[in-house]
């Protein structure tokens, strides 16, 4: 993963990038208990392989998005623009 | 030896040497002078200039390989039987209790199971339908070249992340923080090398043209904090499990004490395994393992 497809700005080298952790989370509201919010700060899928996570280009248009990655051999799937559910078809990144 | 180099870390390290001396164990605070005096090499001067450490003196470090082979020698001692080349597939679960493994090699029948999978905790705990507080990142280390003895002690630094020591053998053992993303590649991005090394050679400057010999990343299972965690059954006792740390898992509450677990012996092999993912029991996962209560006065 030397490079990453920024939605906005095409291949950027990795080290402009920051992660930003498991995509796609329910976040815990003002009604939510205990539990559900210990769960939403602290527990994440951790998944061994094909996963949807946040990005942030922060040395370059400083804006988040997310990919697919397969986080056994770090390979990028897919990137795609904040709001979109991720998307089913296999891309090389 | 852990070093500050600004005003916010000499207070944490002022705060936890007193923390570590309450709990009755020795620990002092050390000048810049009196680092150089123990450590030669070292630059004060850099770019975050060292302005003191936390010392504790009888602390030292235990060779990784020792360690791991110590762990197993001692739970086959205790009559556990360590299997290779076994993969765990999943549990048997009846009525919301472990009742036992299934792996390659067939089930494996126990009430208790401990999990002891380094990065992989949380993806044995998937199997058994349990969310983890932990996420999977590689760290890195570095083993240079043998040098003549240079450093006696381990010294550390958050601030500039980095940490070393010198091995029996003379290579300066190196490493920093993980790589700041999930993964389980057990191979790290170039660019956290440079995040290491950059600080290295800044504190400790006569390294700076040293040959690194080995270079490898393992994964790590990390807590938010960075620290161990315990509750409730389902999980009895967790650390923050890097490189190998143990995490117990059971489905119930554990009794005051229990035996160690006994495996099947028929058809497995018992030698021991030095890589790949091992099956290895924890020997006694007794309530008697949880971390001391902290004193209340």
């Amino acid at each position: 993963m030397l490079l990453i497809e920024c939605p906005w700005c095409g291949q950027c080298e990795q080290s402009e990038f920051q992660y930003g952790g498991e995509a796609h989370l329910n976040r815990a509201t003002a009604n939510s208990n205990d539990a559900e919010l210990s769960a939403f700060l602290f527990l994440r899928s951790n998944v061994r392989g094909d996963t949807a996570e946040r990005w942030f280009h922060a040395a370059g248009c400083r804006r988040w998005f997310n990919a697919r990655r397969n986080t056994v051999d770090d390979r990028f799937i897919c990137t795609y623009k904040p709001g979109h559910s991720a998307p089913q078809e296999t891309t090389d990144a | 030896m852990h070093l500050a180099h600004n005003e916010h870390d000499l207070h944490e390290i002022t705060r936890r040497c007193h923390a570590i001396r309450m709990n009755g164990i020795d620990s002092e605070l050390l000048t810049p002078q009196q680092i150089k005096q123990r450590v030669p090499m070292i630059n004060l001067n850099a770019r975050f200039p060292v302005l003191g450490a936390l010392y504790q003196g009888r602390a030292g470090t235990a060779r990784h390989d020792a360690v791991a082979w110590g762990y197993a020698r001692g739970a086959d001692a205790l009559g556990v039987d360590i299997i290779q080349n076994c993969e765990v597939l999943g549990f048997e679960i009846q009525n919301n209790e472990v009742k036992g493994v299934h792996t390659s090699q067939g089930l494996i029948r126990a009430d208790k199971v401990g999990c002891v999978a380094a990065g992989n905790s949380s993806v044995l705990a998937a199997q058994a339908g349990l969310k983890l507080p932990l996420e999977s990142a590689t760290l890195q280390a570095f083993v240079s070249e043998p040098l003549k003895p240079m450093l006696d002690s381990v010294v550390t630094s958050n601030t500039v992340h980095c940490y070393v020591s010198q091995s029996d053998k003379g290579e300066l053992v190196i490493g920093g923080s993980s790589d700041p993303y999930n993964s389980y590649s057990q191979r790290g991005g170039f660019d956290q090398i440079e995040h290491v090394v950059g600080p290295m050679a800044e504190l400790y400057p006569i390294i700076s043209r040293l040959k690194m010999m080995r270079q490898w990343g393992g994964t790590v299972d990390l807590a938010p904090d960075r620290s161990l965690f315990s509750g409730n059954p389902p999980w009895a006792i967790c650390t923050s499990t890097v490189a190998g740390a143990p995490a117990a898992l059971k489905l119930r509450p554990a009794p005051e004490t229990c035996s160690p677990i006994r495996w099947p012996t028929a058809g497995c092999t018992r030698s021991l395994n030095r890589s790949g993912w091992n099956v290895l029991p924890a020997a006694n996962l007794s309530t008697k393992a949880r971390p001391p209560a902290l004193p209340t006065n």
